[in-house]
């Protein structure tokens, strides 16, 4: 198939994709033409609802995206904070232990299979 | 070859105009069986259309601190993204009409689209509501697509590892290889776990209860729509129903890929007719188990619950799903 990219277990041809997507995008648009497309700009409507009162300018930090995540695996978290000491020799060790680690699974599998 | 191609690019808008009016016909049905288990009456099962219409003649507010492209801009990517998902899946006993060009991979990036669509949405709208919103959304995303990589991979190689030759990841070949027929006893319960998580995947993907919190209408007002209305709301609306079918034939193509005209030894008009009705009563089976029943029963969680449900709960099941698939593979 012409342009079809094969990575050897996937495939995926982008220029279909692309070709479709215009197809879909005009129809979608076709049909939201069909909707109203007035309204009144001059009055209270067009300011962010914030229950009838003025919305804040507060900005909102981008860390706060991982509130969940920090809250959820808090523990996971913690154990990562400890490991980070901020020690090169520290480092380096864990960079050996994980080495040496890859090696024994490596091998591990390489004998079962 | 390029004749078949044109051919297919023809079929583009009748399979995005069919599954469209598949998910407001299910959306419909949804809501009845919601209420009737609540021990209420509902609504008729035309309303999901009768929204829409009322949405497209209803004003199209934009705020004045909104980015006004952008906010115009991602319903339409919203909707047209999830219907292109559409042609990559085979749909009621008929193969992917892209089913050459492009995989189950493809199908999972794809699946992001939307979500970000509605994330781009929310934040261009400047709303305090729509933003809390959209970080919401962006949590809810990252959560659920570990275990729904675990799954797909587990599938693809369950399939690859008994037949290295084929592509594990085209929709045909899935679907030529049932995967509950591959499998021993332990693989067996390992599949049921990884359909299970799939499952309650379902809910994360559509946004709704018990994994509604980026909407979440009585804490956010309606977080990343907060501020969408008319026909902008309307696209947002159609979006949300087509994934319901697109995840509901998603999951079918890979854990259901039976055909009952193969069992009745039908061919020719009446096999494709009996394929499709099959099909239909398959989706709403999955729907309702996966979304309408989960959504009638559960109360909202909290943000880090959802992580922790899909992060910790969702993982460690597929893990052991996968952990036995292999297991029995390998034995």
């Amino acid at each position: 198939m012409i342009y079809l990219l094969e990575t050897g277990a996937g495939f995926w041809n982008p220029l279909v994709w692309l070709l479709s997507l215009f197809i879909i995008v005009l129809l979608v648009y076709f049909v939201r033409c069909f909707g109203e497309k007035k309204y009144n700009s001059g009055i209270e409507q067009t300011t962010s609802f914030y229950s009838g009162n003025t919305p804040p300018n507060l900005p909102i930090k981008c860390n706060n995206i991982y509130w969940g995540f920090f809250k959820a695996l808090d523990k996971y978290y913690k154990v990562l904070m400890n490991i980070h000491t901020g020690l090169v020799s520290d480092y380096v060790s864990w960079f050996i232990l994980t080495i040496v680690l890859g090696l024994i699974v490596l091998t591990i599998g390489d004998l079962l299979w | 070859m390029v004749e078949i191609l044109w051919f297919k690019i023809l079929l583009i808008p009748i399979v995005a105009i069919f599954g469209v009016c598949l998910g407001l016909f299910y959306k419909g049905i949804d809501r009845i069986l919601v209420a009737r288990m609540q021990s209420r009456m509902g609504p008729p099962i035309t309303q999901p259309y009768r929204d829409f219409k009322k949405l497209m003649v209803k004003d199209n507010i934009i705020p004045v601190n909104s980015v006004k492209w952008l906010f115009n801009l991602m319903p339409i990517i919203a909707l047209s993204t999830t219907l292109i998902i559409l042609l990559y899946i085979p749909l009621g006993g008929v193969g992917p009409i892209l089913g050459g060009h492009g995989d189950l991979i493809l199908v999972l990036y794809l699946l992001i689209f939307p979500a970000l669509a509605s994330i781009l949405g929310g934040f261009s709208s400047g709303s305090p509501y729509a933003i809390i919103g959209a970080q919401r959304e962006m949590i809810v995303l990252m959560s659920y697509e570990f275990p729904l990589a675990v799954i797909s991979i587990s599938i693809a190689w369950l399939i690859s590892s008994l037949n290295p030759g084929l592509n594990a990841f085209s929709f045909s070949v899935i679907g030529n290889n049932v995967i509950w027929g591959l499998v021993g006893p332990m693989g067996f319960v390992g599949l049921i776990l990884l359909f299970l998580t799939l499952l309650f995947i379902v809910q994360g993907e559509l946004g709704r209860a018990p994994f509604d919190v980026s909407e979440a209408d009585t804490e956010i007002a309606g977080g990343v729509l907060a501020e969408y209305s008319g026909r902008n709301l309307a696209l947002f609306y159609l979006a949300n129903v087509t994934k319901m079918v697109v995840i509901g034939s998603l999951i079918i193509a890979l854990f259901l890929p039976w055909n009952i005209s193969n069992f009745l030894n039908l061919t020719g008009v009446l096999a494709y007719t009996s394929d499709l009705l099959f099909f239909l009563i398959k989706l709403f089976f999955v729907i309702f188990i996966g979304s309408t029943l989960i959504k009638a029963a559960a109360a909202r969680f909290k943000i880090d619950q959802v992580v922790s449900v899909y992060w910790i709960y969702a993982v460690l099941i597929s893990l052991f799903g996968l952990f036995l698939v292999s297991f029995d593979v390998i034995l």
